[in-house]
């Protein structure tokens, strides 16, 4: 009596009710067995039930079938994913697949190139932001192309076709986007996007002195309810997510508003980093969001001798930020260190404090230098599991537990089937995935921990 | 371009990659023939723009092959990839697979096809709507919706469900305006589960839209829309929004009023009020709900108020409150109850709490005198439930106890009996312990209230202390006898528990001590258990300082004991036993005693004679100590001969004694005599001979003239014809037990006298460690060292404090008068 007959497309499959319970109630199959629809499946009298006919391809029913009963998705060869998702969106279980394929929360350690993707856009590609909902954004000049998790393209964003600086997505809702951009007058370079139409939902402007007034956005960051953008000179705006009022503002002082912002959830700081080339030295502060003041604050003003710093990116629970130099040496801070604000805060960032694991880069002038970017494993910023993902030339390496030295060293010249040579743009993580996007060939790969 | 083409495009592409290989190879002449053929086979209609470049290079095709070839390959993809631009970098080839993208191509389709479907769709919510849904196929809507949302028509659906849905609901509505009386509310929970049925097959129908559609373009998912169509067709509609609120008040005020309702029907209206979301129960229930409430219970709460008394009052408003709540747990959303049950307590409670509590003869006094714990708990709980209740009970409670505690410590009739005092107090204490735990759940600030107005009322009557320590004689010296330990353990504690309150301890500590040393010296306490067991209270309450003296006493007691054993054991080596009176002495340290110095009398020359062994034994154990008779608190046992041969053991005090040695060698002693032999303290005197000869039935003496008073003219016969059945008489000695004045100001006068020093101590003290310190604050911190003892006075400490600077322990600032300094 539990049995179900279906029939996909003329073949028949007979399985349990149980199975298709799996689906979730909110499925379209769930729906089909519903006493609403079919009285007739509860009707103890009949034993051998009708058929239920759906007009769809059997083939990649089986597989769907497959993953309902067994919670694994085996895809036959000569099957594409993108098929697949679009018929498991068909039954209403998508999230069935999306869960069955997308690997294990992301271990650095263990990962795989899945996927490689290559976009059409006419620029290079200068920046990609992962959404939490596993799909991501690539921004080539005034253009942001989306994909979505199972790495279709979405209609591209853009603001006004002006050249964009930064973008993100907010973490409660990964259909949102917010992107920074240059100003063009009065349009303003802030505003919020739904990622999955392109369509720009509203306009950020910041409210000072009782005029609202458009600027030009260098960086971003949102918390669970707010948005956090830099402009250029002044300082950090702080935007309500809901309604998309300025609520405030908090100059940062020198160094300008940042180049780089980075929210930090359990201690409730935003970390502002202004670097070259927006500013000559590298100035990290570290902003209370309720006070409004800062926190904590640090610069490179007075070691002359050190190279640039080209990115920073705090590690949270371990009270430090991580910094990477123009000879991709790391270095590390300590935030529990100087504080307050005070000038001699700079002392705290002992030259011990940089790792001489790496012999530095001889380049020749010549070449254009793919500088080394760092991103972190935020998903879980309090577990053990905490990785810091760093770029070299053509490879990521991945920082575990105590951070030095590198754990794992993923090459992606080559690798992953992409073939992209020209060294890494940029990467970001999240979602369970890592980005990497090639400087060259607008290529980017998608790495995955397997389940 | 149809399907039929691109296939054909297909294969045609396939060649020329094949082409494109083998003039690679060198082939270069067949290869360009070969290009030229199979473009030439390609169908005119295919592609115009290709065919354009075709028909051009006729001239020289040898030239142009080379670009024919790149171009060739790169437009192919491009226009096969849809939009795809062409590669920037052209110039360094890359070793790049060739891969060909799936052709992406819209299907041309019926113009009407969105008209059709949706129809198609529409009539099936038509069906739905008039539960005529079995012969619909799910699978065939679900395709239907899913093929228009993917072919982008998902804004008609989502418009044409809005539509449609309200059309229904506006059907609905007339039909429950229409239902008569009390059957609108079944026909509104009627069309709501239909509704909800429907909107649940809608929405499985729409799943596709719901998902997607919605998703992307920010609308409302379709349950939500229908339950937000639901409330603004339905129950926010001008005709049922106030009938529905007006019908459900009326349920609700009938079950108040005792009528049995629909409870299951009231239960799912509401739900359906919570359904469709927290604001609108509340806007449309539970608000006007709550000020029914308050109207109801405002009026009922005066009804009652002129009806019934305060006890059944509080019945009623009880009972009120538990209908209250058992309505919100039968059809009501959980969150009312809070809010309705403060109605209640604002209403019947908080608003009429002060004439409950002073309601005349059923308040909160006569509940407490006469014992109404049921009542008395029940009240407790009503009014804590509100802000101010407790308090107004306490408040209540502790001035009623002032005013009992007053009268029963100021009265003079009271007065009379310490014992009776003290027990009173105790008696009082227990009824309210008793009260505070049945009724008042042991609440902590009541106690404390209690604990408060014991302690104003005990300390309004300065004799408070003396009375305490005289009741606690009383229970040592006879009250406990034969009682358990455990018992006596009781009441001790209860001692304590007033002890606690007073202010003064160290009068009750000087009271104690000489009710002490009483117990001790005429050996008449039942127990040394209980004696030392309330000293370690006392130490544990007060400290080491307050009770070494009294410990010192035990010691004394014991060490006396051995002294004694050692002295008679020699005594009676030495001498004949029999012949000299056998004498007891206990050895008191100085100090640790309550002696009295000017005490002295002649002794009997008899006696003269052991105490002097007595002191040679003594002082040769124990040299450089002195040795004093304390005459006035001794005892002495006679062995008497009467005129008819009657002989008796007399049981006297030492100056009876000396007194009644006299008559051995004389029959008539005249007071004046008695007085010079003796040398007793004339009041003494005058006590000891009221005992011996005024006291009936224990007169050994005789007194002429008779009268009840001693004279100094007086003369005193021995009293030949006395008789008393028991061979013992003990003859006490009139003494009151309870101080006379002139004693209570002596007492009092030496505690005045013994708290100087205990205050110039604290006052030094404090100013060794503040150094500077001004007047008021010096008070206050003297007075909180001293409190545990007793509470000084602030003028007398000001005495002392002048008494200090005389004696340049402190000095006056010379700037600020009000500022004293330390020298060190």
């Amino acid at each position: 009596s539990d049995r179900v007959r279906i029939n996909v497309g003329g073949t028949p499959f007979i399985t349990s009710s149980t199975t298709i319970a799996n689906a979730g109630a909110d499925s379209m199959l769930c729906s089909l067995l519903n006493e609403n629809w079919e009285p007739a499946t509860r009707d103890p009298q009949r034993h051998e039930q009708d058929e239920i006919f759906i007009d769809r391809d059997p083939a990649l029913f089986a597989v769907l079938l497959d993953l309902l009963r067994t919670g694994e998705l085996r895809t036959p060869h000569g099957i594409p994913h993108g098929m697949l998702v679009r018929e498991a969106v068909f039954y209403g279980i998508d999230r069935h697949v999306k869960a069955a394929s997308w690997g294990s929360p992301l271990d650095g350690n263990r990962v795989r190139c899945r996927a490689s993707v290559r976009g059409r856009a006419t620029t290079d590609a200068v920046a990609i932001r992962a959404s939490p909902g596993g799909g991501c954004g690539v921004a080539h000049g005034p253009m942001i192309h989306v994909y979505d998790w199972s790495l279709e393209e979405l209609p591209p964003v853009t603001l006004d076709f002006m050249s964009v600086n930064d973008f993100g997505f907010l973490p409660r809702n990964p259909l949102r986007m917010v992107v920074c951009a240059a100003d063009r007058g009065d349009i303003g370079g802030l505003g919020c996007v739904n990622a999955a139409t392109g369509k720009l939902i509203q306009r950020m402007k910041l409210e000072l002195d009782d005029s609202s007034r458009s600027f030009m956005a260098l960086a971003c960051a949102s918390s669970d309810c707010e948005v956090f953008a830099s402009s250029r000179m002044r300082g950090v705006g702080i935007w309500d997510q809901e309604s998309g009022r300025n609520v405030g503002f908090v100059t940062s002082g020198e160094g300008g508003g940042g180049s780089k912002l980075q929210w930090l959830p359990s201690s409730n700081l935003l970390l502002v980093a202004s670097m070259f080339p927006h500013s000559d030295h590298c100035f990290l502060t570290l902003l209370d969001r309720r006070q409004r003041t800062k926190a904590w604050e640090w610069s490179d003003c007075e070691m002359r001798s050190q190279p640039l710093i080209m990115d920073a990116v705090a590690i949270q629970n371990r009270n430090m930020i991580c910094v990477v130099d123009q000879s991709d040496e790391l270095g590390f801070i300590d935030t529990r260190m100087g504080g307050g604000g005070g000038g001699g805060s700079g002392a705290a960032f002992a030259p011990a404090c940089w790792s001489h694991m790496f012999q530095r880069l001889k380049r020749s002038e010549m070449e254009e230098h793919l500088y080394s970017k760092l991103r972190i494993n935020a998903s879980d910023p309090s577990s053990e599991n905490l990785q810091l993902f760093s770029t070299r030339e053509e490879a990521v390496l991945v920082h575990s537990c105590s951070l030095l030295p590198a754990t794992a060293r993923l090459s992606v010249s080559g690798g992953g089937g992409g073939g992209g040579s020209g060294g890494i743009a940029d990467i970001d993580v999240g979602g369970d995935r890592l980005f990497v996007l090639h400087s060259d060939e607008n290529l980017f790969d998608v790495w995955e921990s397997p389940p | 371009m149809t399907w039929c083409a691109l296939l054909r495009w297909h294969k045609r592409e396939k060649k020329l990659t094949r082409a494109y290989t083998k003039i690679k190879k060198g082939e270069s002449g067949y290869g360009e023939l070969f290009v030229w053929q199979a473009l030439a086979h390609s169908p005119s209609g295919g592609v115009p723009s290709r065919d354009a470049t075709n028909s051009r290079p006729h001239g020289n095709p040898w030239r142009r092959f080379p670009r024919a070839l790149g171009s060739g390959k790169e437009t192919l993809g491009g226009e096969l990839g849809a939009d795809r631009p062409a590669p920037a970098k052209m110039s360094q080839p890359k070793k790049k697979p060739f891969k060909i993208e799936p052709f992406k191509h819209k299907v041309e389709m019926d113009p009407r096809y969105a008209e059709k479907t949706w129809k198609i769709l529409e009539d099936a919510i038509h069906e739905i709507y008039n539960r005529n849904a079995s012969g619909l196929s799910f699978e065939e809507l679900y395709r239907n919706a899913y093929n228009m949302v993917l072919h982008k028509y998902g804004e008609k659906l989502y418009a044409g469900l809005e539509t449609t849905m309200t059309q229904h609901l506006q059907e609905f509505s007339r039909v429950i305006e229409a239902a008569q009386g009390g059957l609108f509310l079944e026909e509104l929970n009627g069309k709501w589960s239909e509704h909800n049925k429907a909107l649940q097959m809608i929405r499985d129908i729409l799943m596709y839209m719901d998902r997607t559609y919605v998703q992307n373009s920010s609308k409302t998912p379709v349950h939500e829309l229908g339950l937000n169509l639901w409330r603004d067709t339905i129950v926010r509609c001008p005709t049922i929004k106030d009938r529905l609120r007006d019908t459900l008040l009326d349920l609700v005020h009938r079950e108040r009023t005792g009528e049995v309702i629909n409870r299951g029907l009231m239960r799912n209206i509401t739900k359906m009020l919570m359904d469709l979301g927290v604001a609108v129960y509340e806007e449309e229930f539970e608000k006007p709900f709550l000020d029914a409430a308050a109207d109801f219970y405002r009026i009922e709460s005066q009804q009652f108020l002129e009806s019934s008394d305060c006890a059944d009052y509080l019945k009623k408003a009880e009972r009120r409150l538990n209908e209250e709540m058992d309505r919100v747990t039968h059809y009501l959303f959980p969150r009312s109850e809070p809010k309705i049950t403060s109605v209640v307590d604002r209403e019947m409670i908080g608003h009429h709490m002060k004439l409950l509590v002073e309601m005349e003869n059923s308040g909160l006094v006569s509940m407490l005198t006469d014992d109404k714990y049921d009542d008395l708990a029940r009240m407790y709980s009503l009014f804590r439930r509100v802000t101010t209740g407790l308090q107004t009970i306490r408040d209540l409670m502790t001035s009623h106890l002032r005013e009992v505690g007053k009268n029963l410590v100021v009265d003079p009739e009271r007065l009379k009996d310490p014992v009776e005092f003290v027990q009173r107090l105790l008696d009082e204490k227990d009824k309210y312990d008793r009260i505070i735990r049945s009724s008042f759940s042991n609440d902590k600030t009541f106690q404390n209230a209690l604990n408060s107005a014991f302690e104003y009322f005990i300390n309004l009557n300065a004799r408070s202390p003396e009375f305490i320590s005289l009741f606690v004689d009383d229970k040592l010296r006879k009250g406990l006898k034969g009682v358990s330990e455990e018992d006596i353990e009781t009441v001790l504690d209860k001692v304590m528990m007033l002890f606690r309150y007073l202010q003064e301890k160290d009068v009750f500590e000087k009271y104690y001590k000489q009710h002490l040393a009483k117990r001790l010296l005429s050996g008449r306490t039942i127990s040394d258990d209980a004696e030392r067991s309330l000293i370690v209270k006392l130490k544990t309450e007060c400290g080491y300082q307050f009770t070494s003296k009294l410990e010192g006493m035990f010691t004394d007691m014991k060490t006396s004991r051995d002294t004694m054993q050692g002295f008679s054991s020699m005594m009676a080596n030495c001498e004949q036993p029999g012949e000299a009176p056998t004498l007891s002495v206990q050895v008191l340290t100085t100090g640790s005693w309550p002696t009295q110095s000017g005490a002295r009398c002649n002794l009997p020359t008899e006696i003269l004679s052991v105490c002097d062994k007595f002191k040679t034994y003594y002082l040769s154990t124990h040299t450089g100590r002195r040795l004093t008779w304390q005459t006035n608190m001794g005892t002495a046992d006679l062995k008497a001969t009467f005129g008819n041969g009657a002989r008796h053991e007399l049981n006297v005090s030492t100056y009876q004694m000396c007194v009644l040695m006299l008559f051995n060698m004389a029959d008539k002693v005249t007071y004046r005599e008695i007085e010079q032999a003796t040398d007793i303290p004339a009041a003494d005197l005058k006590r000891c001979l009221q005992s011996l000869a005024l006291v009936k039935g224990k007169n050994v003496l005789r007194k002429e003239p008779m009268s009840k008073d001693i004279n100094e003219d007086d003369v005193f016969l021995f009293n030949d014809k006395f008789a008393s059945k028991l061979y013992k008489v003990k003859i006490s000695t009139v003494v009151a037990q309870k101080e006379s004045e002139p004693e209570k100001q002596e007492t009092r006068q030496k505690v005045e006298e013994d708290r100087k020093p205990q205050i110039e101590a604290a006052i030094v003290r404090i100013m060794k460690s503040r150094r500077v310190l001004d007047h008021n604050n010096i008070v206050s911190e003297v007075t909180k060292q001293l409190q545990a003892r007793f509470l000084p006075n602030p003028a007398v400490i000001k005495k002392r404090i002048e008494s200090l600077i005389e004696r340049e322990f402190l000095e006056r600032d010379k700037v600020d008068r009000k500022l004293y300094r330390y020298l060190a």
